[in-house]
């Protein structure tokens, strides 16, 4: 599995969480909004000067700093949403 | 007397739904220890019920200081009742909150708020499953905006109240291995929960500290995470559960938030998002001053009738002179100089609530942090900052926007250093008396000399005092709205009249202080050199010799200042022309040179804010803090105005 910085991700890009390298507050925090591994996420814009980010992770918008997104490693899906549709069809 | 506690996420609606329950009328105060506003009210059809607003959070872990709050009201306050508020159109996401607070037993009464939101996502909701499964009061629906729905709430408010339906305790699933570890814990079920979210141990007798951690690391090893955050994913995959069972909806959670993304596209643009902001910075800014104008006007000229008015009247019934200066000069320009901050705060604080109930304040930290956080500060620092110009006090009650208590504490104690509009008489005076001809260029590099000043101390204060502590900015980018033009209206209303009770107290006080300092002892002519206020500023004067200006009318100049700083222009002109003829600008020069008259307006930049300042640095983050900033700022004035001296007489 090839896992990805959510911080790395372009605007428009969706992908799942798959680890949360946090520790204490930030941990907590991403924990009580639901920001937790096999949610899926997507990059909505990047602010000036790349931090921070604004993502949409279980239907709501959140910010976060690059150093903060750093923290969240993901795998990337090219056009997920289509992934199972596209395998029924077939 | 019964009390009840509203809880929900941020942006659920919250402070919507307690408006509507007190029909308006709250209490703000602050929470113990603390600087997070504490709001309460009483329930509008029943006077014997107590209703607190906690803050608006996402969970009950304890890292974030609005988090504790919530958490030890629920603990240690004991509410009867708990109203927790969701977001209809995201109820997913609203209920970690809801099963933390089960999950303490304690009464729920749940709202859905929003629901027309829901509805037109075609979200259908199975009540009585719901109510089952997290063991529920009652369910009711509202558009809290619109004041639907809030005649049942109060009504089921009152049924819940009397009978205790729900007290008992939510049971989520958390797998054997971890009941097995709760129950060594040998404490009750909820509270080894907390316990172990936590990190701490129960501290009884019957506790088996080596077989407890033996088990914790086999879980944490099982899983391959911290407990906390397993607890976490079980009590997701048990809301995850509840949601597959009674949560319909007919159309993607993406709807509703589609507009809003497209707006984001152009005003969080990273290429767009810096001009819109400064522009809208700047539609504030000139709404907040020029608008208020009118209103300074109008309370000015009402001032000075009054003032007229008792004056004479005082002389018609033959009262001292040394009575009728204290009731003008004294109280009414003491109340005045806090009622002509009143236009300023209040269109400040109706254009912060458009920001913040549109949702474009987030916008703004979100395009700022990365520049503002590489100075220790927040992405919200910034609109306090900017306000700073025009006036410290608002710009330091704006800083509550900040939720962080560090960062709103070091954005409040650099905004003196921003240079405010009562200011600028000062510069104008000595930059014409002495640049001429560079007059705009002097005045540029004071207000330079402010933010570089600012810059610096924003990062020295942070290392000095907060190197330990983490700031986040993992914050919601809640959906833009409409704002809702009443709430707006008495939000800004509530806020500036607690502005005049709060801050209005000390700055009639202190402008009295100095009345009778100049005006005693008795006989004295006020001001002049026998009054007490010329012999303290005899005392202090040759602590700014070196600054150049070491003569005791430049100190007591200064020391009026403190009251307001567009005073120190007019004590300049009645301390120095006094027995002389020409204007001020032409005696000035037989004080000041070129150097100290520079030494001069960077002193009055930087050293101790006004008293309205002091006033309201003390309301919002504690006199400490206050201290501090006076202390600071004195400190960096005198010394800065001594190099700047000791620079400048080099080149005369």
């Amino acid at each position: 599995m090839d896992l990805l910085k959510l911080s790395e991700l372009k605007s428009g890009e969706k992908a799942i969480i798959r680890r949360v390298n946090a520790t204490g507050a930030m941990m907590q925090k991403l924990l009580n909004m639901g920001i937790v591994k096999g949610e899926q996420v997507e990059v909505v814009e990047v602010a000036p000067f790349s931090s921070p980010i604004e993502c949409k992770i279980n239907g709501v918008n959140v910010s976060l700093r690059s150093e903060e997104a750093d923290k969240i490693l993901v795998e990337k899906r090219i056009g997920y949403e289509n992934y199972c549709t596209g395998w029924q069809s077939e | 007397m019964k009390t009840i506690a509203l809880v929900g996420n941020p942006n659920s609606g919250k402070t919507t739904i307690f408006n509507a329950l007190t029909g308006g009328k709250e209490r703000i105060g602050n929470w113990p220890g603390t600087t997070v506003e504490r709001v309460e009210g009483i329930l509008k059809s029943n006077p014997q019920v107590n209703i607190v607003d906690l803050p608006g959070i996402y969970g009950l872990s304890a890292f974030s200081i609005d988090e504790k709050i919530a958490r030890d009201f629920l603990l240690c306050e004991n509410p009867d009742l708990v109203v927790v508020v969701l977001d209809s159109s995201n109820i997913e996401r609203n209920l970690y909150l809801l099963t933390q607070v089960r999950e303490l037993g304690i009464p729920v009464l749940l709202v859905f708020n929003m629901w027309d939101l829901a509805e037109k996502i075609g979200i259908v909701v199975d009540e009585d499953a719901f109510r089952r499964l997290f063991g529920l009061c009652d369910i009711v629906k509202t558009v809290g905006i619109r004041q639907e729905g809030i005649d049942e709430l109060i009504t089921n408010i009152n049924k819940c109240l009397e009978n205790k339906d729900g007290e008992d305790f939510l049971r989520v699933d958390y797998g054997n291995d971890i009941e097995e570890l709760i129950s060594y814990m040998a404490t009750p079920r909820h509270a080894a929960l907390r316990m172990l979210e936590e990190g701490l141990l129960p501290e009884s007798g019957e506790f088996d500290v080596n077989r407890f951690n033996k088990k914790l690391k086999e879980i944490e090893a099982e899983y391959a995470d911290p407990i906390v955050v397993v607890l976490a994913d079980k009590r997701h995959g048990f809301i995850k559960g509840v949601v597959a069972e009674t949560v319909k909806r007919r159309l993607p959670l993406e709807a509703r938030l589609y507009l809003s993304d497209k707006i984001d596209k152009v005003l969080a643009n990273r290429v767009l998002g810096i001009p819109l902001f400064l522009f809208i910075m700047y539609v504030m800014f000139s709404f907040v001053f020029k608008v208020a104008q009118p209103f300074v006007s109008l309370i000015d000229s009402f001032l000075s009738v009054i003032s007229i008015g008792v004056s004479s009247l005082l002389a018609a019934v033959n009262a001292p002179e040394l009575l009728i200066s204290f009731m003008t000069d004294g109280i009414i320009s003491g109340v005045g100089s806090v009622l002509l901050f009143l236009p300023n705060i209040f269109f400040l604080f109706l254009f912060i609530a458009i920001l913040e109930d549109s949702g474009y304040l987030a916008r703004g930290a979100f395009i700022m942090d990365k520049l503002m956080h590489s100075l220790g500060l927040h992405g919200k620092s910034f609109i306090p900052m900017l306000i700073g110009f025009g006036c410290n006090i608002p710009g330091i009650m704006a800083a509550r926007t900040l939720g962080n208590q560090k960062d709103r504490i070091l954005t409040i104690l650099i905004l003196p250093l921003m240079s405010c509009s009562a200011r600028l008489p000062i510069y104008t005076l000595f930059a014409s008396a002495f640049f001429k001809g560079k007059e705009a260029l002097i005045v540029f590099s004071l207000y330079a000399m402010g933010i570089v000043l600012a810059i610096i101390s924003a990062s020295v204060l942070n290392k000095a005092f907060f190197s330990k502590e983490e700031s986040l900015l993992i914050m919601e980018m809640p959906p833009y709205r409409v704002p809702n033009f009443k709430m707006i209206l008495s939000h800004a209303l509530n806020r500036s009249w607690l502005f005049v009770k709060k801050a209005g107290t000390v700055i009639v006080a202190a402008v009295i202080v100095v009345w009778l300092l100049s005006n005693l002892p008795l006989g004295v002519d006020p001001s002049s050199e026998k009054s007490l206020l010329a012999r303290f500023g005899m005392f202090i004067s040759p602590m700014f010799s070196w600054a150049g200006f070491g003569f005791w009318q430049a100190t007591v100049a200064l020391v009026f200042g403190i009251v307001a700083k567009e005073i120190v222009v007019g004590s300049l002109g009645t301390l120095l022309v006094a027995g002389q003829s020409g204007a001020l600008s032409t005696v000035l020069p037989f004080y000041f040179n070129s150097a100290s008259a520079y030494a001069f307006m960077v002193m009055s930049l930087i050293y101790i804010p006004c008293i309205a300042t002091i006033a309201a640095i003390k309301k919002e983050i504690g006199l400490k803090w206050a201290a501090f900033s006076v202390a600071y700022t004195l400190s960096l004035g005198w010394v800065l105005s001594v190099i700047v001296y000791q620079i400048g007489r080099l080149f005369l």
